[in-house]
């Protein structure tokens, strides 16, 4: 075992439909399995995944299956990455700067990239090389042995 | 996501299964707890324990729902949270709004004090 996707990109497409997320979920639980992840890991990085990738299908993409959202995997430099893009406009990339609401906030919406900017080392945006909006995000990975 | 509803007693179980993700979700859970205001029933439990995710947008269905109940004059409380949907409630600071329990049992005691 290489601890990492062998200097491969696992790549996934899905219609804009919440139902294709078990897509994500089902290949982050192979690739955690395969490169032994602990669990405390798994989760963030899965929940961190779903927020972004379910973003794409409903605000980048509007619901619409026939819009796609594009989705790439890679394990390489010690580093998960994972790449995000829609066929939507793109965000201001100020709201990466904006607070969590407090606790008794109980606005309905604006904590998507608050969990995924808590759970992850990092996270930008970018136009990916065929002009699709694209959210990146990474966390390092644990060190062996790492306490969950 | 699905939302099966049960009498226990005084209070009305919401047990919901599949994913909390936004969309339709939303208008529908809204409008059950809507009509189960009208209907008197004020004391909610909402069983996640056959969640499988909930992302931001499915965290503010809950908050939807707590505020409607609440202004309403009730309670709304959650059963069977799980380890990942407690992450994102850790997360968000939001732990502490729900009232949350493990056991039907206990949870059903809760809406007696």
């Amino acid at each position: 075992m290489s601890g990492e996707t062998q200097n491969g990109t696992i790549h996934l497409e899905i219609p804009s439909d919440f139902r294709w997320l078990d897509v994500l979920n089902a290949s982050l639980t192979a690739v955690a399995e395969e490169l032994q992840w602990n669990h405390d890991f798994t989760n963030e990085v899965s929940i961190a995944a779903i927020e972004a990738a379910s973003n794409a299908v409903e605000h980048g993409n509007g619901m619409d299956a026939a819009k796609r959202v594009c989705m790439r995997i890679r394990v390489s430099g010690g580093k998960f990455m994972l790449g995000v893009c829609d066929e939507g406009p793109g965000v201001d990339p100020s709201v990466l700067d904006r607070p969590l609401p407090g606790p008794d906030d109980l606005s309905l919406r604006g904590r998507g990239f608050s969990i995924m900017k808590a759970l992850m080392d990092d996270i930008r945006f970018r136009k990916s090389p065929d002009g699709r909006f694209l959210l990146e995000l990474e966390k390092a990975l644990p060190e062996p042995g790492e306490a969950e | 996501m699905n939302v099966k509803v049960r009498e226990e007693g005084a209070v009305t179980v919401l047990e919901i299964s599949g994913k909390i993700m936004g969309g339709p979700d939303a208008e529908q859970f809204h409008g059950l707890i809507k009509e189960l205001l009208a209907d008197g029933k004020t004391k909610l439990l909402v069983n996640l324990g056959r969640v499988n995710w909930i992302n931001s947008t499915g965290l503010g269905i809950l908050i939807a729902g707590y505020t409607s109940v609440k202004d309403g004059g009730g309670q709304f409380k959650l059963l069977n949270v799980s380890e990942r949907i407690d992450s994102i409630l850790m997360v968000t600071k939001l732990a502490g709004i729900f009232d949350s329990y493990d056991d039907l049992e206990s949870a059903l005691v809760s809406f007696q004090d």
